[in-house]
């Protein structure tokens, strides 16, 4: 019900079908569901001689072969590129949808509809690369200081003019101007001056030297906005300025959005949809129940308990992909008794990681080593794992100079859910080796007044990031981020690593600091960080080409199509 | 009879001005603000400040409640905080769902209840009475969440597949899925509310029929039917229409969680939302709306007493 941020930049997505794709399995469950396009697929290699695995094969056969035997055989073995074409999307989500102005987004679901209308200079692709949209290319001047991107000439915005560099420039001129108040305007990076060089060019003068910064472009707050729009601010909130593959139908906030098709879409022949349309659901029975008859396709974000049900279906296809999204304990470093690394490390040694994933996500997760960089991310160090160990941690708080234990408040915000459950099985954990916590759970309004940076112990909640440079800096920067656990202060070699880091364009030196960072933030960091959630989706298995992304709030749909078992498919 | 109506009216007006002033009031001693909400866990301090500027939070307490006061007067009912839309045109659209929704499960209440509730009356301690009042009785302690889950699973669910699972259709777009979406919301209602009616209208048709008219009326040799009809419904379902008065602003506003169940989107839905984050133009007009619909609802009850009452028309 709430709309926090961190819930939308939670919302990820999930990969392990995704990945056995690539492997070259149906996304299919086998045996469940026909993947006639993949069979078709495989067919077509064969005929043009290329050479088929042996699981390929089995596939081919399995797939042809239970579809003969189900279905009766079916003429329709090769989709004509044309019947891709048609239909419309139905996604559903469970909150959020207030606004269409990219820039003041506060939930996954506003991420999600604003990614088929507009335009970014660059996008993060399912595989977590950064890759040309707006901008055919770009180049790295003065050692990452200065960034000059080149435009796509010809594109079109949906009011029919041309995207130049001036609407680029005005889009980050508006992001940045701290009257606007954007909510993630400290994550687009350290932006210092914008200019257009030319019709097509842009250069972003920086305040220092930053590698990543075209991946700091794909987040969805830098979405650009054509002039006229952001001459009328306030109206960006119910209309679009943008120039993507699908353009405004309808609108009722709190409730749904439907898009159409934009046909001058610079991606020639696509999207294949007609169009799509995202609706909130508040209760998950009636949207599970909607999927299975097929009066929505798709579901953004399926809770835990509920995935095995859904993923299970006839004719539906879970996806689960690893992604970055985590719930950390935060223990404010700054005054006893969490300024003595022992007591935090002693707190960190009391989690069994495994049993908490398994009794907070049910196993759908990563198991975490207190650093908020999951393996989604480039630079992941694998350090070795921290294994529960009660009678360490009772001779750390002995030696810290607490005995027989001691009592502190651990409080959360009741949203989203997985705060409280974390919380709930760490002061089971944590009470043999003398932690005696008392649990103070508050609605959402209430923490964030009383208790979210305020220096005491409670539980945070973080989305996948488009990098780790974006994770860390937030977490543990005084200034470009929070410092929530209260530990820069006391940890400014650690600080610097980052800093380093975030210049450093050679990507062995870069991968050397991140790998330190991590390591020390195991080590000695203020924050608990037991287990990366996956990201939990479902879909019709009649929904075709669709890649859940680690940010599953990139829910991209431009090659997105419906066979002919789709429900609203015309024709 | 003209004192008794203007009485009615200008207590409406005060019921809704202390309304108006508690919401307010009780929106900013809350913690955290609009600002605060909007921007989560990534505010900054200068956002922050930008923010509540923007917004008129930084503003005294007594000039935002009287510019507010102001406005509404003046139609202009200003912007939600967080759509940025204008509040009227938000407002609109969910009271004509909620609307929808009202009149059908009272239309449904009516039509089954008042005989139910008559019918039980008249066979006083029977076996058909019994059977009324345990079937009602089941249909209100059952929570809605689960009547309408149940009810979505059997009828919507894959085995009948006959209506759908939630959500709205505009009347424009079609009569019939206008009212496929109606049917499984308003029926989860009608269960919740009919122990209510059916309660009221029995209790209220026994005492009439105890009464001395009745008597007189059954020995000055009236047809049983008359005697029902118009001696008794008339007097004994007066109770009744209160119950049903409320039921209305109940319906109108405060059914969240059917709302929920059946992902439609009516004033219950919207004032939950407008609380979370703290939107106070929208929650301020959503619930003022809600408390008109109660005062004017008991008002056309009142009048209708007025109708169905003598003695109260010549007081």
């Amino acid at each position: 019900m709430l709309h926090n941020k961190e819930q939308a930049l939670a919302e990820g997505e999930g990969e392990g079908k995704l990945r056995r794709k690539k492997n070259g399995e149906a996304q299919g469950k086998p045996g469940k569901t026909f993947d006639l396009e993949g069979g078709d697929r495989m067919i077509k290699k064969k005929r043009q001689g290329g050479t088929i695995s042996r699981r390929d094969f089995l596939r081919t056969v399995g797939v042809v072969g239970s579809g003969l035997a189900l279905q009766g055989f079916s003429p329709r073995m090769s989709f004509a590129q044309s019947e891709k074409y048609g239909g419309l999307l139905r996604v559903s989500g469970t909150f959020g949808l207030t606004t269409l102005n990219p820039m003041m987004h506060i939930s996954a679901a506003e991420w999600v509809v604003t990614k088929w209308m507009y335009n970014n200079l660059a996008r993060l692709n399912y595989k977590r690369e950064v890759v040309p949209d707006l901008a055919e290319s770009w180049e790295a001047k003065e050692n990452g200081k200065v960034w000059v991107f080149k435009l796509r000439p010809g594109v079109k915005f949906h009011i029919g003019r041309e995207v130049t560099a001036e609407d680029v420039v005005a889009t980050f001129q508006t992001i940045l101007d701290p009257k606007t108040a954007a909510p993630y305007r400290g994550e687009i990076g350290p932006i210092d001056k914008v200019e257009a060089l030319d019709k097509y060019t842009v250069r972003f003068t920086l305040k220092m030297i930053f590698a990543d910064f075209p991946a700091a472009l794909t987040i969805p707050a830098s979405r650009i906005i054509a002039r006229e729009g952001l001459a009328d601010f306030k109206g960006l909130a119910a209309k679009e300025f943008g120039s993507g593959p699908f353009k405004l139908k309808e609108f009722v906030p709190g409730d749904h959005v439907t898009v159409e098709r934009f046909p001058d879409y610079f991606k020639k022949g696509f999207p294949y949809l007609d169009g799509v349309n995202f609706k909130i659901f508040p209760e998950s029975m009636t949207e599970i129940t909607a999927l299975k008859n097929k009066e929505i396709d798709m579901i953004l974000d399926v809770t835990p308990e509920l995935y095995s049900q859904v993923a299970t279906l006839p004719g539906v296809d879970g996806m689960a992909v690893p992604g970055g999204t985590f719930s950390n304990v935060i223990m404010p470093s700054d005054k006893p008794p969490f300024n003595d690394n022992r007591v935090r490390e002693a707190l960190k040694y009391t989690v069994d990681r495994n049993l908490m994933l398994a009794a907070v996500y049910g196993k759908h997760g990563e198991i975490g080593n207190d650093h908020p960089v999951s393996s989604a991310y480039a630079f992941y160090a694998d350090l070795p794992k921290r294994q529960q160990d009660i009678k360490k941690a009772k001779a750390l708080l002995k030696e810290a100079g607490y005995p027989n234990g001691f009592a502190f408040k651990l409080s959360v915000s009741s949203s989203p859910p997985i705060r409280e459950k974390i919380a709930v099985v760490l002061k089971e954990m944590a009470r043999p080796a003398g932690f005696n916590m008392e649990i103070e759970v508050m609605g959402y309004d209430r923490f964030l007044s009383q208790v979210w940076n305020k220096g005491v112990p409670y539980i945070g909640y973080y989305g996948t990031r488009p990098t780790a440079d974006a994770i860390l800096m937030k977490l543990y920067h005084p200034k470009e981020g929070l410092d929530e656990g209260r530990w820069a202060a006391s940890h400014p070699d650690a600080i610097k690593l980052l800093e380093q880091a975030r210049e450093t364009v050679n990507i062995e030196k870069r991968n050397k600091l991140y790998g330190d960072f991590q390591k020390i933030s195991r080590d000695e960091g203020p924050f608990i960080i037991a287990f990366f959630r996956n990201e939990l989706s479902a879909k019709g298995n009649y929904v075709k080409d669709f890649h859940l992304n680690p940010s599953n709030y990139e829910l991209e749909v431009d090659e997105v199509w419906l066979s002919s078992e789709a429900p609203k498919k015309k024709g | 009879m003209v004192l008794y109506v203007l009485n009615r009216v200008l207590s409406i007006l005060l019921v809704l001005l202390v309304v108006s002033f508690i919401i307010f009031f009780a929106t900013r001693i809350l913690p955290g603000s609009a600002a605060n909400l909007m921007l989560g866990e990534y505010a900054t301090k200068e956002s922050l400040q930008a923010l509540e500027r923007e917004m008129g939070l930084d503003k005294p307490f007594y000039l935002q409640y009287l510019n507010w006061i102001k406005g509404i007067v003046g139609g202009h009912w200003g912007d939600s905080l967080v759509m940025k839309q204008p509040v009227a045109s938000i407002i609109k659209l969910r009271v004509k769902n909620s609307a929808f929704l009202a009149i059908f499960s009272l239309s449904a209440v009516i039509l089954i209840g008042i005989p139910l509730g008559t019918l039980a009356a008249l066979r006083q301690k029977g076996k058909l009475d019994l059977a009324i009042m345990t079937g009602s009785y089941i249909g209100i302690s059952i929570p809605e969440f689960v009547t309408g889950i149940l009810l979505i699973l059997f009828f919507a669910g894959p085995w009948m597949q006959l209506l759908p699972t939630g959500g709205y259709q505009e009347l424009s777009s079609g009569v019939l899925g206008w009212l496929k979406h109606l049917i499984l919301p308003s029926a989860t209602l009608t269960l919740i509310l009919l122990a209510h009616v059916v309660r009221q209208t029995r209790s209220g048709v026994i005492e009439v029929l105890k009464s001395n008219y009745i008597r007189t009326a059954r020995l000055k040799g009236a047809p049983e039917r008359r005697v029902i009809l118009r001696h008794t419904l008339r007097n004994g379902l007066l109770p009744t229409i209160t119950v049903l008065a409320m039921d209305l602003g109940y319906l109108m506003g405060s059914i969240v969680i059917v709302e929920e169940v059946f992902a439609y989107p009516g004033m219950g839905r919207l004032i939950i939302y407008a609380i979370t984050n703290r939107d106070v133009p929208l929650l301020e007009m959503a619930v003022l709306i809600i408390a008109a619909v109660y005062t004017i609802s008991n008002f056309a009850a009142d009048m209708l007493y007025l109708y169905l009452d003598p003695r109260i028309r010549y007081r």
